[in-house]
C-alpha cells in the first residue's frame, strides 16, 4: 500500500529571488538555509513522489476559467513567472499516480479540475527547485492548485476535505510509493494592497501553533474576514496548509524556522508535518 | 461595463505580450476591443489603482499591470493608497504607456 509519510509547510515568496539583496546577508542565508533544512528532511523521508499544494496568482488562470481546485496529471514545467535565480525547467511528474488521485477524488463527489499539461507558477516552482529537486533530481511532483488569491476562493473546509481525499487515494493506490506533501504559502502578507509590507507575527505564531498541534479544525474555524484582517489577503494561503495537514495521517507539526521579513513583505514559516497515529478525526 | 471585464483587460495586460505591445503603442485602440465604458478606459489609461481597487479589481492584477507604467513599488503603494486627484502632479503624470516592461509573466 502506498502511504503519505510526512509533509512540510513552506513559503513561496518570490522576493527571496526578486529582491534578494534587500535583506542583510545573515537573514537571507537563514531563509535559504531553512529551505535546505527542509530539503534534507524530505530526503530522509525517502519519498517516491511529492504532492505540492500551490496557489495561482492570477497568472495561470484568467477570468475565463477559475478552478476552485486543480490537479496536474501530465507533463509539468515552470515557473511561468520566471525570475533571476528561478529559471523555467521541466519538472518530473508521476502521471499514473496523479490520474489515480484525480479519479479517486472525482468518484468521491469532489469536483476537481485537471490540467493534462501544466506550466506551474512560483508557488510550486520554488518548493520544487529549493526543496524537492535537491532531495532527488528525478523525484516527481504532483501539483494541486487551490484558489486562495482570486475570488471566489475555495472554502477552507473544502481544502481540508481534499487533503483527506488525497490521503485516501494514496492509500488506495496498489503501488508501494512513499508520498510526501508540501503546503506552499506565506503566512501573514498583503499582496498588492495598500498595506503591503504589513506582517503580523502574532497571527503567524497562532497559525504555527495550530500546525504544531495538527489542529486542522482550529484553522478551519477562522473566519475569512479574520484571516484577511489579521494576516492580509496572502494569508488566505493557509488553505494549502490545511490541505497538507489533512493529507498527513495524524499530522503533528514541528517548526523548523520562522522569519518575519519586512523587506520580503511576508511571515515566512517552515514546518515539518510528522505522520503519527490517526485519532478520530473531526469531519470538517 | 463590469468588474469582470476590467479584470479581463488587466489579465491580458499581465500575461499577453501582444496586448501589452498594443497598449503601449495605442492604448485607446487596444482598449476599444473590450466592452468598457469611457470611465473605465480612463481609469486604465491613468493607472488609477486606487479607484480600480475600490471597484474590486484583484490587487495581483494591479501589481502586474503597474509594470507597464515603468514606476517602482513605492509609487505603486502611493498610487493604490490615495485617490488619484489627491496625488502630486508629478506622481499622477503616469498615464502614457512607456517602454519595454518585465515580460516574465507572459504565457
Amino acid at each position: 500500500m502506498a502511504q503519505i509519510v510526512g509533509g512540510f509547510l513552506v513559503p513561496h515568496d518570490p522576493l527571496i529571488f526578486a529582491a534578494g539583496g534587500a535583506v542583510r546577508p545573515e537573514l537571507r542565508d537563514a531563509v535559504f538555509g531553512a529551505y535546505t533544512e527542509v530539503s534534507q528532511r524530505l530526503a530522509e523521508l525517502d519519498a517516491d513522489a511529492v504532492v505540492v499544494f500551490g496557489t495561482d496568482h492570477y497568472i495561470l488562470f484568467g477570468p475565463g476559467c477559475l478552478p476552485q481546485a486543480l490537479i496536474g496529471i501530465g507533463e509539468l514545467d515552470g515557473p511561468i513567472d520566471r525570475m533571476p535565480g528561478l529559471d523555467r525547467r521541466t519538472i518530473p511528474h508521476h502521471p499514473e499516480l496523479a490520474e489515480h488521485v484525480l479519479r479517486h477524488v472525482l468518484a468521491n463527489d469532489f469536483d476537481l479540475a485537471c490540467a493534462k499539461v501544466l506550466t506551474v507558477d512560483h508557488s510550486v516552482a520554488i518548493p520544487h527547485q529549493l526543496i524537492v529537486e535537491p532531495a532527488g533530481a528525478a523525484l516527481p511532483v504532483i501539483p494541486f492548485y487551490l484558489a486562495c488569491g482570486v475570488d471566489p476562493v475555495i472554502p477552507i473546509r473544502r481544502a481540508a476535505r481534499l487533503g483527506r481525499l488525497l490521503r485516501e487515494a494514496v492509500e488506495a493506490w496498489p503501488g508501494s510509493e512513499r508520498v510526501a506533501v508540501i503546503g506552499s504559502g506565506g503566512i501573514s502578507h498583503s499582496v498588492g494592497e495598500a498595506d503591503m509590507g504589513r506582517i503580523n507575527s502574532d497571527f503567524d505564531r497562532m497559525v504555527l501553533d495550530h500546525a504544531e498541534r495538527g489542529d486542522v479544525e482550529g484553522l478551519c474555524a477562522l473566519p475569512d474576514e479574520t484571516v484577511l484582517r489579521d494576516g492580509g489577503n496572502g494569508a488566505m494561503e493557509i488553505r494549502n496548509f490545511v490541505a497538507a495537514m489533512s493529507a498527513v495521517p495524524g499530522a503533528q507539526g514541528e517548526v523548523v524556522a520562522y522569519h518575519p521579513v519586512a523587506e520580503w513583505i511576508t511571515g515566512l514559516g517552515f514546518v515539518q508535518l510528522h505522520a503519527g497515529p490517526v485519532a478520530a478525526e473531526v469531519v470538517a | 461595463m463590469s468588474l469582470s471585464m476590467l479584470e479581463k483587460v488587466l489579465y491580458d495586460l499581465n500575461v499577453d505580450r501582444t496586448a501589452k505591445q498594443a497598449f503601449r503603442q495605442d492604448p485607446d485602440a487596444l482598449l476599444a476591443r473590450y466592452r468598457l465604458t469611457d470611465d473605465e478606459v480612463g481609469l486604465i489609461k491613468a493607472f488609477d489603482l486606487h479607484e480600480l481597487a475600490t471597484r474590486g479589481v484583484n490587487p495581483m492584477l494591479l501589481m502586474g499591470f503597474w509594470q507597464l507604467s515603468r514606476q517602482d513599488l513605492p509609487a505603486y503603494l502611493r498610487r493604490i493608497a490615495t485617490p488619484l486627484r489627491q496625488q502630486t502632479v508629478n506622481d499622477s503624470s503616469v498615464g502614457t504607456p512607456g517602454g519595454p516592461d518585465d515580460s516574465t509573466r507572459e504565457k
